[in-house]
């Protein structure tokens, strides 16, 4: 039967290398989402993957064992994302009407022409996550984008059950508004299915 | 069912998991609704686009890099690691240094066995010169060594070493002269004196 994650901290916490390997290969992937998901950029992704591994490998002492290892995980790297992405608003701010040069953040997908499609919906629901407010954007994050459940964002979040509900639920509605506002991919104003193509109403 | 009502069941209807009785009052609400079923349509969508942005693979060598930022370079460190982190840093290394330096100073120079020992150890010093000096002075080829070892006895002064000069550049055998009244570090000289003649 293979480890669960507690065992392995303990592990880890007695100098085993491999139970760290371990954990960073059953978290992977899971970390490096996160991170894409917070920043929307791909280039950034990996990098802020292995700090957040960084971070998590260092406060591991800090770990209460007797909680769940995956909120825990999910919460270094949502403060670390947050941490990223503050840093990166004020470089932004800084740098103001600086378009970013494509031949700097090179996307090393394959095919731009065939992924057109993907790459503007990716675009589309990066920008409508921007616009939502930090506690919004990470709750639908963990929720939508993670999958993870009520009882884990709250672990993670530290937060009531009722508050993490009320805000998914606030995050699903302005998403839906932003991106019915945003144009259909295509050209053209996207259309409701009741062919109104007007906000929700709140 | 009201308008707020269904946008208060919104997400638990579309994650489907409303009770059979509140699921079935939605749904009638949506039959006849054309708003809700907008709003209902437009966080649908909301939800499909969501789930459609793209994951990513974890890139080959990945764990192995995290591996390399992390357990070699970055390893948990133990307590007396940690303890001796803060005493390194940078900023505290001169109150270290300081309280280090000042534990033996206070010792020394504050309590009245500290004070005995530093006499002992001026002592013990001046002892140790003094019979270089006495060693180096029969030697002929030793002698200026003598006078430069001379200098080094603690509390000693000019004429001191004068004296040594004068006593180990005297014909062998020959008697130093005694200091004469007045002269400063009598003690001194006269204990070098016996040593020489020793």
């Amino acid at each position: 039967m293979a480890p669960t994650d507690n065992e392995l901290v303990v592990r880890c916490l007695q100098q085993d290398e491999y139970a760290w390997q371990l954990l960073v290969e059953r978290h992977s992937h899971r970390i490096l989402n996160i991170a894409f998901q917070f920043t929307g950029r791909r280039e950034e992704a990996e990098d802020l993957a292995q700090e957040i591994f960084l971070r998590v490998y260092r406060s591991l002492r800090r770990f209460d064992l007797s909680t769940g290892f995956l909120p825990w995980l999910v919460r270094v790297s949502r403060n670390l994302c947050i941490d990223e992405y503050r840093s990166r608003a004020r470089e932004k701010a800084s740098l103001l009407g600086e378009e970013p040069d494509p031949e700097r953040t090179p996307d090393r997908r394959p095919g731009p022409l065939q992924n057109l499609e993907e790459k503007e919906l990716e675009e589309t629901v990066r920008r409508g996550l921007e616009k939502l407010s930090g506690e919004l954007r990470t709750a639908l994050i963990l929720r939508d984008l993670q999958g993870l459940s009520y009882a884990e964002i709250a672990e993670a979040l530290e937060l009531p059950e009722g508050t993490v509900k009320s805000r998914i639920h606030r995050g699903r509605l302005e998403l839906a508004q932003i991106l019915s506002r945003e144009p259909a991919r295509g050209g053209g104003p996207r259309q409701g299915p009741a062919g109104g193509g007007e906000g929700v109403k709140r | 069912m009201t308008h707020e009502r269904f946008q208060d069941f919104l997400s638990d209807y579309l994650d489907r998991c409303l009770s059979p009785g509140d699921l079935r009052e939605c749904e009638t609400h949506l039959a006849w609704c054309a708003e809700c079923s907008l709003l209902a349509a437009q966080v649908r969508q909301a939800l499909r686009e969501l789930q459609a942005f793209p994951r990513l693979e974890v890139p080959s060598g990945f764990t192995a890099r995290v591996l390399e930022r992390t357990t070699r370079r970055d390893r948990v460190p133990g307590p007396w690691e940690v303890l001796w982190s803060y005493v390194a840093l940078p900023r505290l290394s001169p109150a270290a240094a300081a309280a280090l330096l000042a534990i033996p100073l206070i010792f020394m120079a504050g309590t009245r066995d500290g004070r005995q020992m530093t006499r002992e150890v001026s002592m013990a010093a001046h002892q140790t010169y003094s019979n270089a000096v006495r060693l180096y002075s029969r030697r002929t080829d030793l002698r200026e060594t003598a006078v430069a070892v001379g200098r080094k006895i603690p509390g000693q002064i000019e004429e001191t070493v004068d004296w040594i000069r004068q006593r180990i550049g005297s014909p062998e055998g020959e008697k130093a002269p005694r200091p004469g009244p007045g002269e400063p570090k009598q003690q001194s000289i006269r204990s070098l004196q016996r040593g020489m003649n020793a």
